[in-house]
């Protein structure tokens, strides 16, 4: 911790934890626009130090006094049982209750918690998948594709190591928005992706079912 | 040796507490008036349970001075001398119990109390007064019942009133070397530390230690009047005022250390008067010379920059050996306490994600 920052407080009885600083500002913006009031968003790190950064979390004075828990999650390369089981383990070790299946609600016991795979709860990907859907058909669609194209003639680039297609996608996209930002998340703050769009539907069912 | 469990009943503010795991490095946290120092008195009173005498001394290091065997209160839960205190402590697996309650004497004193519609009434002159003929039970001391590793029950006992001297149990040698220190003790002159670190051949490893921090010091000297002098390699000899309260600071906890050898060393507020950037050194210091004698550190902080610099300390000195922890005292809905522990790697991950650990 660098010296002189203030520790941050679990300040709300209701918290959804995202994996990332920016996926904070993504949904910090969605919630905002599902007038989901009195939500705190934490990051807690990708897969990896998921279990270890939960750890942490639930240690805070404030924990037993939340009553929602929301947590979400990228399947990255997996299918979303493998994320959602993960995540499960980890709430089951400290004695939280665990939904059934990604995308549904357990309110049954107190905290209620419910889990969310990025980007359906099925298939492989991250949020970056599903903010790119909502550019599916439109123009700046193929001038994206036409520009990964154009960058690497010859070579898909998903055949480089760490290339992260639709990180790449999203890069390209925002680099077209003008007040530029550099992040999804900021993009969304910067309203520069249609919340309104229908491939949110489930996300926002989740999140209004977990928070109304 | 180290303290590997801790169970306190009725204890100061402490109703009921018990905390397993101890590690090698222990460091506390926790709101004001939690417990922190009550459960550093607890340690020190199971360490030493012959000593009758530390049951005044730990008042006395509240600046609480005691005048009256009826002060001996102020260490019972609710201040009720009717329920005993407990302590138990277990060494590598070797229990220690430790039960003080306090000793009755009778006053006899005659107490006339004025009382209204009670049984044994005698009227005098239109006002009620009730005369109580039992004597009075007066508290005359503390008894402390222990049971050491060897599992044979003993005893010992204090009394102010019979002028302060403990009765302490024969043939019973404490093998568990313990000291705490506070803030007030570590600002302290420490020339008597410093001594006992001279007569016990000790100042060669401190010195070591410390110039790790300084590299300049190449000795210290004892004067007269107390005075401690340190060579910086100048011409003459400094005051070791010159070095700062820092470093002096510093050097009380490494000397003491030295001196409690495989013991253990219980500090209150080990930051106090510490600048943050100073923090650093003084974990380094405090864990390697911790290693190099074999004691074990239990301390208390309030300060989040002591925490992190705990932490990376431990990650460079302990080099993944998981026995720094840390453990947050709460008081709990119920009117009871419980400690929330973190080892190693969760504290290092609280502290990078920036959540509040204290």
């Amino acid at each position: 911790m660098i010296p002189g920052t203030i520790p941050q407080h679990l300040t709300s009885s209701r918290l959804l934890i995202v994996e990332g600083k920016d996926e904070c500002n993504f949904f910090a913006s969605l919630t905002e626009r599902l007038s989901i009031r009195d939500l705190q968003i934490i990051n807690a790190g990708g897969s990896k130090k998921f279990p270890k950064q939960f750890e942490a979390l639930q240690k805070m004075a404030e924990f037993h006094n939340l009553t929602t828990i929301g947590i979400v999650r990228d399947a990255e390369e997996n299918p979303a049982m493998s994320a959602f089981a993960s995540a499960c383990d980890t709430l089951g070790k400290f004695g939280l209750p665990v939904p059934v299946a990604p995308g549904k609600v357990n309110s049954t016991q107190n905290p209620s918690v419910g889990i969310f795979i990025m980007p359906d709860n099925a298939s492989p990907g991250m949020l970056e998948d599903l903010c790119l859907n909502t550019l599916r058909g439109a123009d700046i669609e193929r001038c994206i594709q036409q520009y990964i194209s154009c960058f690497s003639p010859g070579q898909l680039l998903e055949e480089k190591p760490f290339f992260n297609s639709a990180k790449a996608r999203v890069q390209a996209y925002l680099a077209s928005r003008a007040p530029i930002v550099n992040s999804l998340g900021l993009g969304a703050l910067s309203n520069f992706w249609d919340l309104n769009h229908v491939c949110f539907t489930n996300i926002n069912s989740f999140l209004t079912t977990l928070f109304a | 040796m180290e303290i590997t469990a801790l169970t306190i009943r009725n204890f100061r503010a402490v109703k009921d507490l018990r905390i397993d795991g101890f590690g090698k490095f222990n460091l506390f946290v926790g709101r004001n008036n939690v417990g922190k120092t009550t459960l550093l008195e607890a340690l020190f009173l199971v360490s030493g349970m012959s000593n009758a005498q530390l049951s005044v001394a730990i008042h006395n290091s509240r600046d609480l001075l005691m005048t009256d065997d009826d002060d001996f209160r102020f260490m019972f839960h609710d201040l009720d001398f009717e329920t005993p205190i407990s302590i138990d402590a277990s060494l590598e697996g070797r229990l220690r119990k430790l039960v003080i309650t306090p000793q009755y004497g009778v006053s006899g004193s005659f107490q006339p109390a004025i009382r209204t519609g009670e049984p044994g009434e005698v009227m005098s002159g239109g006002s009620q007064l009730s005369v109580s003929t039992q004597s009075h039970k007066a508290v005359t001391g503390i008894q402390l019942d222990f049971i050491p590793p060897d599992g044979k029950s003993r005893n010992a006992n204090i009394s102010i009133l019979r002028g302060w001297q403990p009765v302490l149990p024969a043939v019973y040698s404490e093998e568990l070397q313990c000291a705490y220190l506070n803030p007030r003790i570590l600002s302290a002159p420490f020339d008597t530390i410093w001594e006992k670190a001279l007569r016990e051949k000790k100042t060669g490893l401190v010195i070591k230690t410390l110039q790790q921090i300084e590299p300049r010091v190449q000795r210290i000297e004892l004067g007269t009047r107390g005075m401690l002098w340190v060579d910086v390699g100048m011409d003459t000899l400094a005051p070791i005022q010159i070095l700062g309260d820092g470093f002096r600071h510093i050097l009380t906890l490494i000397a003491y250390i030295a001196i409690y050898e495989h013991g253990v060393l219980l500090v209150d507020e080990i930051e106090n008067g510490l600048h943050y950037s100073s923090l650093d050194i003084m974990w380094d210091a405090v864990l390697t010379a911790s290693q190099e004698y074999d004691v074990q550190i239990i301390a208390t902080t309030h300060s989040n920059e002591c925490v992190s610099a705990y932490s990376d300390s431990a990650d460079r000195i302990l080099k993944g050996l998981d026995v720094a922890k840390l453990y947050r005292l709460e008081r709990t809905l119920e009117g009871g306490h419980k400690s929330v522990e973190y080892d190693s790697a969760v504290m290092k991950t609280a502290l990078e994600q920036g959540y509040e650990v204290r």
